[in-house]
């Protein structure tokens, strides 16, 4: 398997902008690194977790992201270097420790990733995480390619020690994602001896936390100087000295470069990676040779609104367009088009044309995600479905297994966050009369749900819970979790049983099921809901994504119709979902390619129509 | 001198592989390149696409009407991001049709192949179409399909590398199966070449 480790130093390895961050990483000298898995950061984690051994570094999939954050800051305190990554919505989860843990202050480099998501592409939200630099009072760096992550993540190691903070890296799925050149250098092992110093505490009582706030402050003051002297913080001139220029940063950047070339346009960018605190004597001067400054940033006017601040209190009289001036969008990533009708708007009177505009199509059929052929959690929903009819309410989680909030399911009446399907459903349990079926996967369970379950407990709620557990975290791609009897080297690790805990807890009603034997699953779902008591339902079968490359092979014999029994019924299209059976023209047929044999669609078939295809 | 080449199909098809052969490519050819992936829920039996950048670029998202070669994994996907093909541009498109769930359930009609190609067809594009499974089944791998629809983007000549180069790419990036692999990328240059060459009756383009 190819490894981050593979270039040689001086070489040009072509990496994926996480993967950079994990390299930049172990050049760094990185002792610990910890993440939870969530797109689009998943890869800096796995891409550590594979050469982790090889450099002496401990690596985790920590139970959730505050505890990956709290794991790193120990090893930090101890003196060695630190990285922790998340998704943006992971940083909240964090955020208890994270906006207090500049007060207190690291000793070796803590570097924070935050990887967001504009547009959603796999998230539940487009939250701006540039807040968290201001939030917190932290310094900022923004990578607009694989390469500048690379760079930029050494230097915030550099950067944290200084001034014995943590630091925010902050990309988004467009850096995350996106493969390019980078020229590696040296990995290198940690030569730090790890020392924890007692004489200094770090505990922030109220009378140490107001000090602290103050040197904190003194601190940034001491970043934005760094900010001004950065070479993260520099202009690009293209074609001719111009009255025009744009203030960019992150992904931001490279759709106004492309703009600006594709439309032939002078003009001067003010490209900015040190983003926190911003370099406000480099903007100042950067705005009087200008007449029009176009500000580039996807979501949040943050820099807008600061520079906006800026160029009042200093009297700069230039034309500032942005997203207050309504050329730009707080909603979504940006791309070339965008940029492009934006800089031609505002700099050239006229926006380009584009062919799509000439040609329309006809509308296609979506082709959105779906759960996989064999999935036990599509077949749990099916089972859930006959065993209830449906009659109850569903708050849901978040998984794969989301996905069971749509067609043919319809089984997520709620997603809001990790673990809130639990206490959302008992806060619903309370008021209404219908039964309340909660959904959470078996690492969400671990991430989020332990302390909403307590309180089911405590609060003497009265909903069923059923936990969707394939043995790994699926959805990010089979990283381990504390459920698993792994851990992320592939080495055996103590394996918490989910049904150990929720005994622990003293839910009496306590059933596991494997979904794959189906009439017994059905039954045992109808016998607990007709109990209408706290009850808790393990739905247990391996992902099958997962079995299959473990195996090397799919889980059973390929499954066909028999064209002359089938009924058309739609039972296994309409019922169990199974993506690998097509009806076309009222004609049902198992893709051969898609089928993984897991035989479910030959157990729900009324009229025996299916079976082992000959 | 930039090359667009703008990758479409459904998740779980290699597209993120052949990206990666594409970007050895311009490591063999010391160019820049940029690759757009699309990792997480979508990889999930939706719409997956990824973007292969040649040259003077810094976004690796393509912009509308741009694209060089549009490489279609599956022709519904293939017609889905036709717009993002230039006047000029090609498209290679895989035949065999994967009918998305949601056609089934909403008993709605998954349209005519030939139908979706002649829609890219008819905006002026060369369409090389071509069934890169049955292809692949000639080496007796089925899994060297992508290398079958490898050989049809070289026969484009759209990207400025040699056969050797596009050869070495697939040494230095496919893990096993080498052999078939190149045989199947040979046959797919030689079934594009006819296509792309107007001697094929069958050609569309």
């Amino acid at each position: 398997m190819r490894t981050i480790l593979q270039g040689k130093p001086g070489t040009e390895m072509l990496l994926l902008g996480n993967e950079a961050i994990a390299r930049g990483a172990i050049e760094s000298g990185i002792a610990v690194a910890t993440t939870y898995p969530g797109t689009p950061a998943s890869e800096i984690g796995d891409s550590i977790a594979r050469i982790a051994p090889d450099l002496g570094i401990y690596f985790e999939y920590s139970v959730n992201e505050k505890v990956a954050l709290e794991v790193a800051v120990g090893a930090s305190l101890a003196g060695l270097r630190t990285i922790s990554s998340m998704k943006h919505v992971g940083v909240n989860v964090a955020s208890d420790s994270l906006l207090s843990l500049p007060y207190m202050g690291i000793v070796g480099g803590l570097v924070l990733v935050s990887a967001d998501d504009p547009s959603c592409h796999s998230s539940q939200n487009e939250q701006d995480n540039r807040y968290y630099s201001r939030f917190a009072s932290i310094p900022m760096l923004e990578p607009s390619s694989p390469a500048e992550a690379y760079e930029m993540v050494k230097f915030a190691f550099e950067l944290s020690e200084k001034l014995s903070i943590p630091v925010l890296l902050r990309e988004t799925t467009r850096i995350a994602h996106s493969r390019g050149v980078v020229k590696v250098g040296e990995p290198k092992r940690n030569d730090r001896q790890a020392r924890f110093d007692r004489e200094r505490k770090f505990i922030l009582l109220p009378q140490v936390a107001r000090r602290k706030h103050a040197e904190l402050l003194e601190k940034m003051g001491q970043a934005e100087a760094l900010s001004e002297e950065s070479p993260f913080n520099r202009i690009v001139t293209l074609g001719e000295k111009s009255p025009f220029g744009i203030i960019a940063s992150s992904a931001g950047f490279n759709y106004a470069i492309d703009a600006c070339k594709e439309l032939s346009l002078s003009v001067d960018i003010l490209k900015l990676g040190f983003t926190h605190p911003l370099p406000r004597r480099m903007i100042s001067s950067f705005f009087k040779s200008k007449e029009k400054v176009l500000i580039v940033e996807e979501l949040e006017p943050i820099m807008e609104n600061e520079i906006r601040a800026l160029a009042e209190r200093e009297g700069i009289d230039v034309e500032i367009y942005g997203k207050h001036s309504g050329h730009l969008s707080r909603l979504y990533e940006y791309d070339q088009d965008i940029l492009s009708e934006a800089i031609g708007t505002i700099f050239l009177g006229s926006a380009p044309k584009r062919r799509e505009e000439e040609i329309a199509f006809p509308e296609l059929p979506q082709r959105p995600p779906v759960m996989c052929p064999g999935c036990p959690h599509a077949v749990t929903y099916y089972a859930v479905k006959v065993a209830t009819k449906g009659a109850a309410v569903f708050p849901n989680d978040i998984g794969c297994y989301s996905l069971g909030a749509v067609a043919p399911y319809n089984m997520g009446d709620t997603m809001l966050c990790m673990g809130s399907s639990i206490g959302i459903a008992e806060g619903l349990s309370k008021v209404l009369s219908e039964p309340v079926i909660a959904f959470i996967g078996d690492s969400t369970f671990f991430h989020a749900g332990l302390p909403a379950l307590a309180n089911a407990v405590h609060g003497g709620h009265k909903m069923m819970l059923i936990v969707l557990d394939n043995s790994t975290t699926a959805m990010t791609g089979h990283q381990p979790h504390p459920g698993t009897n792994v851990n992320a080297f592939g080495e055996a690790a103590p394996a918490l049983r989910i049904e150990k805990i929720v005994e622990s807890f003293g839910i009496e009603s306590l059933r596991i099921i494997d979904p794959y034997d189906f009439k017994d699953a059905v039954r045992a779902i109808k016998e607990e809901f007709e109990q209408k008591r706290l009850s808790v339902i393990i739905s247990r079968r391996t992902c099958a994504l997962l079995e299959i490359a473990e195996r090397g092979k799919i889980l059973g014999k390929r499954r066909a119709i028999d064209q002359a029994k089938c009924k058309k019924c739609g039972t296994c299209v309409d019922g169990l979902g199974c993506p690998a059976i097509a009806r076309q023209e009222n004609v049902y047929e198992i893709n051969e390619i898609l089928c993984v044999g897991c035989g479910v669609c030959e157990q729900i078939c009324p009229h025996g129509a299916i079976g082992v295809k000959k | 001198m930039t090359t667009n080449i703008f990758l479409a199909g459904v998740g779980g098809q290699g597209i993120l592989s052949f990206a990666r052969v594409l970007g050895e490519l311009a490591m063999i050819k010391k160019v820049n390149v940029l690759i757009g992936e699309t990792h997480g829920m979508a990889q999930r039996g939706g719409s997956v696409i990824a973007t292969v950048r040649y040259g003077d670029v810094h976004s690796p998202i393509i912009a509308r009407g741009k694209s060089d070669i549009l490489v279609g994994f599956e022709p519904l996907e293939a017609a889905r991001y036709a717009y993002m093909l230039s006047r000029t541009g090609i498209a290679i498109v895989n035949t065999e049709p994967i009918v998305p769930y949601s056609v089934s359930a909403m008993r709605t009609k998954y349209p005519p192949v030939q139908t979706l190609l002649k829609m890219i067809h008819d905006r002026g594009n060369v369409v090389v179409s071509l069934n890169a499974t049955e292809i692949a089944e000639k080496v007796k791998f089925p899994l060297a399909a992508n290398s079958v629809m490898l050989g049809a983007v070289a026969a484009t000549a759209k990207i400025d590398a040699q056969l050797d180069e596009f050869r070495q790419a697939i040494r230095k990036t496919v893990p096993r199966k080498i052999k078939e692999n190149l045989m199947a990328f040979d046959l797919g240059y030689e079934h594009a070449v006819r296509i792309i060459s107007g001697k094929n009756p069958e050609s569309i383009g």
